[in-house]
């Protein structure tokens, strides 16, 4: 079981949004937005000040920069998860899963 | 870049240099691609709410990264480095400006002796004190403590935050002392 402190929403919703893959900040914005049907959407401040708060304790990494060929010519930061982002991830999942499940009875009506 | 951007560009002066340097091309280019979309969307309030989004999220971002960079140098590994590193960064302006209470009193001391009279003559008593006076030394106590923030922080923002929330609040005091103690002394016949 994971001992390390619960994620922000903000981080937690950027690791889900790089996923397996590498993704620039506006791509992690519009995943954001996606999975979260438009109840999240991030504006570059908190983008960034968590990206820079992931980097520095490691769960992602920054890759070479270059072109989104679905947007246009500027170069930009491609970024992905680390094993231990990866890690971190599935810890905050299980965490989720227990609290779900605790809810889960009286939350939905008493519905299993 | 049109205005909004070049607008928007300007604005993110308010986080750290450090983190600027890291991140504000990106922060830029972000911003760029959700304005772009939102104006080809059709919703015509689409631009309005990415620009409000992203104004209301610098003013609680910023802050936050200026105190993280005060937490980050605050364990320092050479003191006497942090010390000449702390003078460079602290600007004089805003150590002036936490010391305007206490021009403020002196100018009006001098130049509107009649204004302040109120403070020291016959003004009623808090537990035997005098409560005009209590309320200028307390005054001046909380300037001076702005003064000593400003002078000790390793940011201008942080000594910005001293004059704006120490300095101006006792500038206003000293300004409404005098009335206050008319209002009080009045009410008190």
């Amino acid at each position: 079981m994971s001992t390390s402190p619960p994620l922000s929403s903000a981080a937690l919703h950027i690791l889900v949004a790089i996923g397996p893959d590498e993704r620039h900040g506006y791509a992690i914005m519009r995943q954001v937005e996606a999975i979260t049907d438009g109840a999240i959407r991030l504006a570059p401040g908190t983008l960034y000040t968590t990206i820079k708060r992931l980097l520095e304790t490691g769960l992602i990494e920054e890759l070479d920069e270059r072109p989104d060929p679905g947007l246009d010519d500027e170069r930009r930061r491609y970024y992905r998860l680390t094993p231990g982002g990866r890690a971190v991830v599935a810890a905050e999942i299980h965490r989720l899963d227990r609290l779900t499940a605790a809810a889960r009875p009286w939350a939905a009506g008493g519905r299993t | 870049m049109d205005r909004i951007e070049r607008a928007y560009g300007w604005l993110l002066r308010a986080y750290p240099a450090s983190f600027r340097s890291e991140y504000e091309m990106e922060m830029r280019t972000t911003f760029r691609d959700q304005l772009r979309d939102a104006r080809a969307s059709e919703d015509a309030g689409a631009v309005p709410v990415v620009v409000a989004r992203a104004f209301v999220d610098l003013l609680t971002t910023a802050p936050v990264q200026h105190l993280r960079k005060e937490r980050l140098v605050s364990q320092p590994v050479d003191p006497a480095a942090v010390a000449v590193g702390g003078a460079a960064r602290r600007s004089r302006i805003f150590v002036a400006l936490t010391a305007l209470p206490f021009v403020l009193w002196v100018v009006l001391s001098v130049l509107a002796p009649g204004f302040v009279d109120p403070v020291y003559q016959n003004p009623p008593a808090i537990a035997g004190l005098p409560f005009g006076i209590v309320i200028l030394a307390g005054s001046l106590l909380l300037a001076g403590l702005g003064v000593l923030v400003a002078y000790r922080a390793r940011s201008d923002f942080v000594a910005l935050l001293a004059f704006l929330l120490l300095s101006v609040p006792v500038m206003a005091a000293i300004i409404l002392l005098p009335a206050i103690i008319l209002i009080v002394q009045n009410l008190a016949v």
